[in-house]
């Protein structure tokens, strides 16, 4: 426990894991933001059913990332077939006593050694609920996309397979400083552009695609109708929630203080990416900034000024920057945010009316296509900066994004959840019946509700009856 | 006195303790407890979805529910 007897390394240990702590804290704005958004989305009958269904994301996606997500972030880099064999993890397991309170001495697992307990101790467990909050962004994403129509069961069974499994996957291969797709391929996604947005984007077209519309969502002639959206002031704070907890986000995505130089030659300290690549708070910060103006700006021109896609905008923006927001100058990050969000839009659009998706809050377009498409432009705008301090691993390029963006979106978002989407369509445990979907799904509660309001007014003038009868005699 | 886990006085040299929460030893029996619950709660999730589902669509196909929805002035929660 070498760290912890001097006052210099006990303050850095001590301010990594408080850190961390803050980044959670702030994160977890992003689902009361998501809640928020997506109840304002829904529809009056369906109100307390989304509200319900995501809000339940919390403990389905915690009870499963804790049992192997956690897990399985350490074990998998190396694919496990590319680049190496399964990784061992003792600390990362769920009944290991690094999960608990620790002091960091000797360990009384003998498959602990003293570094591990040491390093460990006091990291474990803000690691793993900045990780935790991810899985919970990544349920979430999905979550508005499906309302009105999903079985919650069903969603919760597909949260857990993206929040628990296949964006776990993503990161150990993507992010993380030893994953096997920054190996070969160069891949750089410092803010999760690809490994979370792409990732969650590729899961939820999958899930609509199986799941169908809600019921008179189009036309016969193929073109959208319009379902409005019961309360925009909960769409919009919600949206200011989200944009909140990203900041919190981006500060998870660093690792605040670490000695950056490779090998013993010297010393200097400073704030890096996942990748353990150099980096500044103060630049990140400007670039979300810029990157949410640029997102802002053209969400407004081409929505024509649309509050619902403006705001998407702005988080739009930030997406598509994020991946080389690390290193690109804030006007990069500004035009490659315009670009972005203007391709979402679009995109959107085409395949709601190409393929009658319906995609309640534009989820796939902002998440999705934004995040794929701020991969690809990283391979462009990064050619040829190394992806590690670690000299043999490739450097950034096209290719390698590109290579990286496909199996992001396409082999571990798309095609996991287009299957796990399908066996439960087959199962008739996807989608609500339709009767149940045209009443509305609070519709019984709120039966139940009016039932009550009649029952205690009709108590209430039975009392006041009561009451003037003995004032009159 | 002897206490549940492995601190029974914190006048200790702290670089030769580790984990000092309560039954130690019991991490996997605790593990084992908390999957059964968990997974226990979305079997019965699907269960009851699906029962409480095909209950409510049939009693709605059967009754004045679906006709009242269905009339057009009566459009105030669609």
């Amino acid at each position: 426990m070498q760290s912890m007897d001097n006052e210099l390394t006990a303050l850095t240990v001590i301010f990594t894991e408080f850190y961390y702590w803050v980044t959670v804290v702030m994160m977890f704005l992003i689902h009361v933001g998501f809640c928020l958004y997506e109840v304002g989305v829904s529809r009056e009958k369906n109100k307390l059913n989304t509200l319900m269904k995501n809000a339940m994301l919390i403990p389905t996606i915690t009870f499963s990332f804790f049992f192997f997500g956690w897990w399985l972030y350490f074990a998998v880099p190396n694919g496990p077939g590319i680049t190496g064999g399964l990784k061992s993890a003792p600390w990362s397991e769920p009944w290991n006593e690094l999960m608990g309170p620790h002091l960091g001495g000797k360990p009384a697992n003998t498959r602990l050694t003293s570094a591990d307990t040491a390093v460990w101790s006091r990291l474990n467990g803000v690691f793993w609920a900045a990780f935790l909050l991810f899985s919970w962004t990544a349920g979430s994403i999905l979550s508005g996309a499906v309302i009105e129509r999903i079985r919650s069961a069903a969603f919760w069974l597909l949260a857990i397979l993206v929040g628990s499994i296949t964006w776990v996957i993503a990161a150990a291969w993507g992010w993380s400083d030893s994953g096997w797709m920054v190996e070969k391929l160069g891949y750089h996604d410092a803010y999760a552009s690809g490994v979370i947005h792409a990732l969650a984007g590729g899961s939820a077209l999958a899930i609509l695609i199986h799941l169908g519309p809600r019921i008179g969502r189009f036309r016969d002639d193929g073109t959208p109708r319009v379902l409005p959206a019961h309360n925009t002031w909960m769409i919009v704070i919600g949206m200011f929630l989200i944009y909140t907890g990203f900041w919190g986000f981006y500060a998870a995505c660093n690792v605040p203080i670490i000695d950056i130089v490779p090998g013993d030659t010297h010393t200097f300290f400073s704030a890096t990416t996942i990748y353990l690549t150099p980096t500044t708070l103060s630049a990140i910060t400007v670039n979300f900034l810029m990157a949410l103006t640029g997102g802002l700006l053209v969400g407004y021109m081409v929505s024509r000024g649309d509050p619902f896609w403006t705001f998407q905008g702005g988080l739009g923006g930030i997406i598509t920057a994020s991946a080389g927001n690390d290193l690109y100058h804030p006007f990069q990050a500004f035009f490659i945010a315009v670009a972005g969000v203007w391709c979402g839009y679009k995109l959107h659009y085409w395949v709601e009316r190409k393929f009658r998706i319906d995609d309640a809050v534009g989820a796939v377009a902002i998440h999705g296509y934004c995040g794929t498409i701020g991969i690809i432009v990283t391979g462009f705008v990064l050619w040829g900066y190394p992806s590690s301090p670690n000299a043999e691993y490739a450097t950034i390029t096209p290719w390698g994004q590109l290579a990286g963006a496909v199996i992001i979106f396409f082999v571990l978002g798309f095609a996991p959840c287009y299957l796990a989407a399908w066996a439960l369509k087959k199962a008739r445990m996807l989608r609500i019946p339709w009767e149940v979907e045209f009443v509305g799904l609070d519709h019984d509660m709120l039966m139940e509700e009016t039932a009550s309001r009649n029952e205690y007014i009709a108590a209430e003038r039975e009392h006041l009856r009561t009451w003037q009868t003995k004032e009159r005699d | 006195m002897a206490s549940t886990g492995p601190i029974e006085s914190w006048n200790i040299n702290p670089t030769e303790v580790g984990p000092i929460y309560p039954f130690t030893g019991w991490t996997v029996l605790m593990f084992v407890a908390c999957a059964v619950f968990c997974v226990t709660f979305m079997v019965w999730k699907f269960f009851s979805e699906n029962s409480s589902y095909a209950a409510r669509a049939a009693q709605l196909r059967d009754s004045d529910e679906m006709a009242n929805s269905l009339s057009a002035d009566n459009n105030h929660l669609q």
